[in-house]
């Protein structure tokens, strides 16, 4: 029996017809999507592990060899005694440095803490230990494949600035806390100390020798004093334990000038705030070379995170709030911008931000990033925008996250309830929730304008008050359609005016044209 | 011979061509969704200002980011989203929905159960496309994930004792303001 291999023809036709149909369907199939692949994510807690591991590793060669053999007795700098850290690796903060080092820091949990001896006025029959927060910042290397740890400690001035771990961080530091942010090296120099007065750095200080009468006063608004610091601590039986304290000489300086330390010596430094931001600051002379401490820049204030100065400075003033000020008799109170960031303050978790950077062709978005309320300006709406503008964009979303806060807290019963009734009539759509919420609100965003325009402004308070109360309505507008105001709004239009007036108004300040009654803020 | 052989063969491969073609095909042999779900869809846009409501043909299974709900930044003992927790058995329903969320199916949509106001569409890029899972029911609750294309969010309504749905909360979880 011979076998033929070549397949007959009607087998061929068949097999072709199967090929294509298998074909065709395998390329239907291939455009159907396929459903969310998961996504990798590299965790911040396999990042932390390799910090944790880098520290087992090194940690011996980064401490003194010997307590004590480096003390330079002919400078006195502070040097408190060096105590092996034992961070706590659930606790922790990441973030970055605004040149792109990454840094994790994270709770100390030692016992063994240091503190001015002011706190103990401060915080009278209390621990003050209790109320300063240990950290070692883990701030990785810009080139080579290593972390330069330095240990920060937040002193707070009273018990309002007192702060959980979770609530205050080197690029975190509350708004309005008062207090001061101590930096040292890992064996314990003292790096490098800012002051905070109501959430602004004020200062920034180092520790240099005391004369012999323990007061060395240098030339410009400066003056050095002694500070005594606490060496007691809390036994792991709880008692505390009374050491002897401490004397060094701590020099702070005011005014607008910088000075220089008689006999050229000293580290001192008036403070003023680019020289201060855009100059890291270095680390002391050391004896040891295994060791080298980074450079740090200032610490950042967790509300205010602008770079633009005159953004930084509208946001400032908005902050103060003018209540006093307004001639609006019986308004006043109707100024909700200071009152919506207090609620943030309170709320102490501190949950929101305001920062510039590119938005995608908005003038300012808000979002939730990591829990927090983040505002961002657009860079290009700061380039171009008048002042005003830019005072009734902050005011607008700001509130945005005081409704968002709302969503979560439930404390304020009537916007809560109001959001779900706007909910309903818009779903799956919260920025037009928002927006017929906000219409609300729009005598208070104006109040809040005209507040800040008659103190800081550039018109002083001389426009109409429907000047400012037009403004209010920008960004009330249709999510999907922002030519159009949102309906809620249309019912407070001043009588006379429309829509299409009043954004004519938002555009000439947006875009700062010459029919604009503030001034370009670049 | 040769004729049937043609013929087993384009047997064959149709049935093959169904089988690899489920995806497109699974409206005629997936599941509807039940009468209470279509009354539960329905409820959730009744008050909508929109005058249309752009739907895509069939539910969505779960997606990873429909756990949003249970992150700590949205949930606290209060409640979540525009949900409060005073009646406890919303709080019990909410935790009992984060086991619940991984069974959601793929199920038709028709559009003659649902009123004018709802359009259908195939067209994932269409102007206002909702996404939609099926609604799932724990109690007297009933829960609905909805994606849009740049938001996401989860309707709650609650069944009176006449049994009739009525609007609860809903529960906004990604979003962008400008």
């Amino acid at each position: 029996m011979k076998y033929n291999f070549a397949p007959p023809p009607y087998k061929k036709i068949a097999r072709f017809g199967l090929a294509l149909i298998f074909g065709f369907s395998m390329i239907i199939s291939s455009c159907i999507p396929e459903p969310e692949s998961p996504k990798i994510e590299v965790s911040e807690n396999s990042q932390l592990m390799k910090v944790r591991e880098w520290f087992e590793e090194n940690k011996t060669n980064l401490r003194l060899p010997e307590r004590g053999s480096n003390f330079r007795t002919d400078a006195q700098e502070l040097i408190l005694p060096f105590f092996e850290k034992e961070p706590d690796w659930d606790n922790f903060h990441h973030y970055y440095f605004p040149d792109g080092r990454e840094v994790f820091e994270v709770s100390l949990e030692n016992a063994t803490k240091y503190f001015p001896k002011s706190m103990l006025d401060s915080f009278p029959d209390q621990n003050p230990a209790d109320f300063v927060i240990q950290n070692i910042m883990f701030i990785k290397h810009a080139t080579a494949e290593r972390f330069d740890p330095v240990i920060a400690r937040y002193y707070p001035n009273d018990v309002a600035s007192a702060k959980e771990f979770k609530a205050i961080s080197y690029d975190g530091i509350p708004y309005n806390w008062s207090g001061i942010v101590d930096i040292w090296t890992y064996d314990e120099r003292h790096f490098i100390g800012f002051i905070y007065e109501k959430g602004e750095l004020i200062n920034h200080f180092r520790f240099k020798p005391a004369d012999s009468i323990g007061e060395n006063r240098i030339a410009g608004d400066c003056r050095t004093t002694i500070r005594e610091i606490s060496n007691n601590y809390t036994g792991s039986d709880g008692v505390v334990v009374v050491m002897p304290s401490s004397l060094v000489a701590e020099t702070t300086c005011t005014g607008s000038t910088g000075y220089n330390p008689p006999g050229g010596q000293g580290e001192y430094h008036d403070y003023q705030r680019p020289t201060c931001c855009d100059d890291p600051i270095t680390a002391p002379p050391r004896d040891l070379p295994d060791y080298d401490p980074p450079t740090i820049p200032s610490p950042e204030t967790i509300i205010n995170q602008l770079t633009n100065p005159c953004a930084i400075n509208i946001f400032k003033e908005l902050s103060k709030g003018s209540r006093v000020l307004t001639d609006l008799t019986g308004l006043g109170s109707l100024d909700i911008f200071p009152g919506m960031l207090d609620l943030f303050q309170k709320s102490g978790t501190f949950d929101y931000r305001i920062q510039n950077g590119h938005t995608g062709g908005a003038n300012a978005v808000t979002n939730i990033i990591k829990g927090n309320n983040v505002i961002t300006l657009s860079n290009d709406y700061l380039q171009s925008a008048t002042s005003l503008s830019i005072a009734r964009t902050i005011i607008h979303e700001t509130v945005h996250a005081y409704l968002l806060i709302q969503t979560k807290s439930q404390i304020d019963k009537s916007a809560f309830e109001l959001l779900n009734k706007y909910w309903v009539e818009y779903p799956d759509n919260l920025p037009n929730t928002h927006h017929a919420v906000m219409s609300q609100y729009i005598l208070g965003m104006a109040i809040s304008l005209y507040n800040w325009d008659k103190k800081f402004g550039p018109t002083a308070g001389s426009l109409s008050f429907e000047y400012y109360y037009s403004m209010a309505f920008g960004g009330l507008v249709k999510y999907n359609d922002p030519t159009q105001l949102i309906d809620e709004a249309k019912q407070f239009l001043p009588a006379g005016s429309s829509w299409s007036e009043i954004d004519r108004i938002l555009q000439n300040e947006a875009t700062g044209n010459y029919q604009a009654n503030g001034t370009k803020c670049n | 011979m040769e004729r049937s052989v043609i013929k087993t063969g384009l047997i064959l491969g149709v049935l093959l061509a169904s089988l690899f073609n489920s995806h497109e095909t699974f409206s005629q042999r997936k599941k509807d969704m039940d009468l209470e779900q279509y009354e539960i869809l329905e409820n959730n846009y009744r008050k909508a200002k929109e005058e249309t409501i752009q739907v895509f043909y069939h539910t969505m299974k779960y997606e990873s980011w429909m756990k949003l709900v249970w992150d700590k930044e949205n949930i606290s003992d209060k409640g979540v989203g525009f949900c409060t927790f005073q009646d406890p058995e919303l709080k019990m329903a909410f935790l009992a929905l984060k086991d619940q969320i991984f069974d959601l199916a793929e199920k038709k949509i028709d559009s003659k159960k649902l009123s004018s106001k709802f359009r259908i569409t195939k067209n994932k890029n269409a102007n206002n496309v909702r996404f939609i899972t099926e609604s799932i029911i724990i109690g007297n609750y009933s829960f609905q994930f909805v994606r849009t294309l740049d938001q996401k969010s989860v309707h709650v309504q609650k069944k009176e004792e006449s049994g009739i749905w009525n609007y609860e909360c809903g529960v906004p979880l990604e979003f962008d303001f400008h």
